[in-house]
C-alpha cells in the first residue's frame, strides 16, 4: 500500500475501503467468463487488490455481467441486482451488453443494459473477434 | 481490591487480544494461501479493509432471530476466550475449566444455526445440517481426549494442566497423552472449519452454506465469529499439549505454528463429503482418543 494513501484512509474510509475491497458476483451468460479466471488465479492475481469472487449477491457489491443478455436472463440479471446491498457498482463486460455486439440484429437479445438496470462501468471489446 | 481491578482489566483485555490475533490468522491465511498458490496475494489487512467496507455498507434483517443469533454465537464465543489462559493471563481460570469449556464452545454453532434458520434459504438447511452433523463427528473424539487429558493430570481446570506440564514437559511428547495430542491434531481441521472439512460452508455447491444471507454488518459478525473459533481451537491445543507458555508472545508463536501446519493442510486437500468426514472422524481420531483414555485409566489405577 502506498504510504501517502494513509491520510485518505483517515479521511474517508468507507470509500477507500469500498475501493479496496470489491467482492464480485458474476453473471455468466456468454464468453466473458473466460477472461475471469486468469484474473482472479495466478496470472494477474485479482486478490492484490482486495478483489475476490463471492457465491452469493448478499456478499457482492461488484456485479459483473459477462456476455449478451437475452430477454429471459433479463429477469435474473435484475432480480440479482435487487438482492445486492448498497453501495453497489455493476459492470457490462465485453460487447454485447454495451450495443449488442455481435448480435446487433437478432430479435431477442437486449442490446443496450444500461437501460434496464444502472451501469457503473463498460469493458468494451469483443473476445472471439480478436 | 486491586486484584479485582487487574481480572476486571484481564476480562476486558483478552476477548480484544483473541480478536486481534484471530483477525491476523484470517490474513495470514489468505496470504499463505496466495503464496501457495503461486499468487502474490492480498495485504495482511485485508480482512480488516474488507470489515470496514461490510460495516459501511446496508444490510436488510431477516427477523429478530436472525439478529440475535449471530450475537448469541458471539457471545459464546467471547465467553469461551475469558475460561482460555492466554499465556499466564486467564481472568476465569478459578470458575471453571474444560468441562465449562465443553458446554459454551456448542453455543457458536448453534447461534449460526438459529440465525440461519430465520433466513429461509435452503442452502443455509443444508450447511446448518452439515455443520451439525460435522459437529457429532469431532464432539466424540474431543470429549475423548479432554477425558484422557483430565485423567491424567487429576484436575478439570486448565491453569492446573499449564502447570503441570511446565514441570514434567509437554503432554504431547509425554507417553499415554501422545495418542490423545495425535488424535485432536488431526480433528483440528474439523473444529476450525478449514478444508477437507469445509463442506459446511462450501462456495462452489451450496452457496457458503450458512453465510448465503449475510451480508455487510452480518457478514462482519460472521466473520469476527470464525476470527473467534480460529483463536479458540488453536489456543485449547497449545494450552492441552504444547504446554501453554509463561507470556503471551511465547504462546502467540506456538499458535503460530500450529495454525501453518493446519493451513498447509488447507491448501492440499480437497473437500471431504459429510459422510467421508464422518468415516474418517469416527474411525482414526476416534480410536486413537480412546486408547489413549485407556492407557491413561490404566497407568492412574
Amino acid at each position: 500500500m502506498d504510504r501517502n494513501q494513509i491520510t485518505k484512509w483517515f479521511k474517508a474510509p468507507a470509500k477507500m475501503a469500498n475501493k479496496y475491497s470489491l467482492h464480485a458476483i458474476y453473471f455468466c451468460t456468454g464468453c466473458g467468463i473466460i477472461e475471469v479466471p486468469p484474473v482472479i488465479t495466478a496470472r494477474w492475481d485479482a486478490e492484490r487488490f482486495g478483489v475476490i469472487p463471492v457465491a452469493t449477491p448478499r456478499q457482492a457489491n461488484l456485479f459483473l455481467i459477462t456476455g449478451y443478455v437475452s430477454v429471459k436472463t433479463l429477469r435474473p440479471i435484475i432480480r440479482t441486482y435487487e438482492q445486492m446491498y448498497e453501495p453497489k457498482y455493476t459492470i457490462g463486460f465485453g460487447s454485447c451488453p454495451v450495443n449488442g455486439g455481435m448480435y446487433w440484429d437478432s430479435y431477442n437479445t437486449i442490446k443496450h443494459l444500461d437501460k434496464y438496470i444502472p451501469i457503473d462501468g463498460w469493458i468494451a471489446g469483443c473476445m472471439p473477434r480478436r | 481490591m486491586e486484584n479485582m481491578a487487574v481480572k476486571i482489566i484481564q476480562i476486558i483485555l483478552s476477548p480484544v487480544l483473541a480478536l486481534v490475533v484471530g483477525v491476523f490468522f484470517l490474513g495470514l491465511a489468505r496470504k499463505i494461501m496466495a503464496r501457495i498458490h503461486w499468487r502474490y496475494g492480498p495485504p495482511l489487512i485485508q480482512p480488516v479493509i474488507d470489515m470496514i467496507r461490510l460495516f459501511y455498507q446496508k444490510s436488510v434483517s431477516h427477523g429478530s432471530m436472525f439478529d440475535l443469533g449471530i450475537i448469541l454465537s458471539l457471545a459464546g464465543s467471547i465467553v469461551v476466550v475469558l475460561f482460555l489462559p492466554f499465556g499466564q493471563m486467564c481472568p476465569l481460570s478459578n470458575s471453571g475449566g474444560l468441562l465449562v469449556i465443553l458446554y459454551i464452545m456448542l453455543l457458536a454453532p448453534l447461534g449460526l444455526a438459529l440465525s440461519g434458520g430465520q433466513g429461509a434459504n435452503p442452502n443455509i438447511s443444508i450447511g446448518i445440517s452439515r455443520k451439525l452433523i460435522l459437529s457429532l463427528g469431532y464432539e466424540v473424539p474431543l470429549l475423548l481426549v479432554l477425558l484422557a487429558v483430565m485423567t491424567r493430570y487429576k484436575t478439570i481446570s486448565i491453569m492446573e494442566v499449564v502447570i503441570a506440564q511446565q514441570s514434567t514437559g509437554w503432554s504431547i511428547i509425554s507417553w499415554p497423552l501422545f495418542l490423545s495430542g495425535l488424535s485432536y491434531f488431526l480433528i483440528l481441521p474439523a473444529i476450525l472449519g478449514i478444508r477437507p472439512f469445509d463442506m459446511t460452508s462450501a462456495p462452489q455447491e451450496i452457496s457458503s452454506g450458512p453465510m448465503v444471507e449475510y451480508g455487510g454488518k452480518y457478514l462482519a459478525l460472521a466473520t469476527i465469529e470464525h476470527a473467534f473459533v480460529l483463536f479458540i481451537g488453536i489456543a485449547l491445543f497449545v494450552n492441552l499439549f504444547l504446554g501453554g507458555a509463561a507470556n503471551p508472545v511465547i504462546f502467540f508463536v506456538k499458535m503460530l505454528v500450529v495454525f501453518v501446519l493446519g493451513l498447509c493442510i488447507n491448501a492440499v486437500f480437497p473437500r471431504f463429503k459429510i459422510e467421508q468426514a464422518i468415516k474418517y472422524l469416527w474411525k482414526w481420531p476416534t480410536l486413537l482418543a480412546f486408547l489413549g483414555l485407556i492407557i491413561s485409566l490404566a497407568i492412574r489405577s
